[in-house]
């Protein structure tokens, strides 16, 4: 069983990459930081008195769960206002995709010296690329190569096969590579 | 597509991870803040149910299976109180209703079928008598 400085300890390592995570499917901070709150609530409710090995896996299937229903909400929630306010203004309706990770990240920083500049343009232009996949892809991408998944535990944290994990992320970083090269940035 | 593509696509996987981490270390203080906050509630709850859980008992179970046994315990309750009250316990009478009582008993108000209530016999502390010369 986990004890209570391991659980904080892990969740210390893994904040960050999931907020990243949440915020490259969401494309919204705000929403990004409830599905952490909820990723990390359900853990220690459900699996705190699971080993401490065990807690990467579940908690990036806890993680991938959560943006799912944070979508399914969204829809739901699209549904019924779209039903309810039919003369609503077109422009409302559709949100901007990735403008916004990008220009999001650019807005909380301050200027610095050129060199980090330029990396963080360089930052910017592949969160940018990574949230325009298909989420399956992206999924597939950030838990082999961000999280260091094998092939196996990703299949079981997406809930597919292992042949499908091998395609998506095939795909995934053949269509990064195609995008980054686009943008001048070469492979 | 062959093996060198795919190891050089690997690689750049691997660089474009790298910066990644970059990214994640260089959040906004606001972000972190609200991390760590949620981080810190996450952890204060698990303490919480940690400590609450004796070894060993079947609250472990109730734990992994709350609604069964919360389904359960309301069942036994409700079957309770529609068992109490089909026959509801005998309530104590008051000074007031003792002393209309014994007025009705001596003016003899009272319907036969009451001298049938031992509660009523009890109430009074008076024992049963035989009616009948034996």
């Amino acid at each position: 069983m986990a004890t209570n400085l391991e659980i904080d300890h892990f969740l210390a390592e893994v904040e960050r990459r999931a907020y990243k995570h949440a915020l490259y499917a969401i494309h919204d901070h705000h929403s990004a930081l409830d599905v952490v709150q909820n990723a990390m609530m359900k853990l220690v409710e459900r699996y705190a008195d699971k080993p401490v090995q065990e807690l990467p896996m579940l908690f990036q299937r806890i993680l991938q769960n959560a943006i799912h229903d944070h979508f399914r909400r969204a829809k739901v929630r699209d549904f019924w206002v779209r039903l309810v306010s039919p003369l609503r203004d077109k422009d409302d309706e559709n949100p901007e995709t990735l403008e916004s990770v990008a220009a999001a990240a650019e807005d909380y920083r301050s200027p610095g010296p050129e060199q980090e500049v330029s990396q963080r343009q360089h930052l910017a232009l592949i969160e940018n690329a990574l949230a325009e996949l298909p989420a399956r892809q992206r999924e597939a991408f950030l838990l082999r190569y961000w999280e260091g998944l094998d092939v196996a535990e990703t299949a079981e944290v997406m809930g597919c096969s292992q042949g499908s994990v091998k395609t998506h992320s095939f795909r995934a970083v053949n269509a990064l590579a195609q995008k980054l090269q686009k943008l001048g940035i070469t492979p | 597509m062959n093996e060198q593509d795919l190891a050089a696509l690997e690689q750049s996987a691997r660089r474009w991870t790298a910066a990644l981490n970059e990214g994640a270390r260089d959040l906004p203080a606001d972000t972190l803040a609200a991390l760590y906050e949620q981080r810190r509630q996450a952890v204060s709850r698990a303490a919480v149910r940690l400590h609450a859980r004796p070894a060993g008992t079947g609250l472990l179970v109730l734990e992994h299976h709350p609604g069964w046994w919360i389904a359960l315990a309301t069942l036994l309750l409700l079957t309770a109180i529609w068992w109490m009250g089909r026959s509801p316990l005998p309530q104590p009478l008051s000074p007031q209703e003792l002393t209309e009582l014994d007025i009705k008993l001596l003016t003899g108000e009272l319907p036969p079928q009451v001298f049938a209530d031992w509660s009523l016999v009890t109430q009074e502390n008076v024992e049963a008598v035989c009616l009948t010369d034996s």
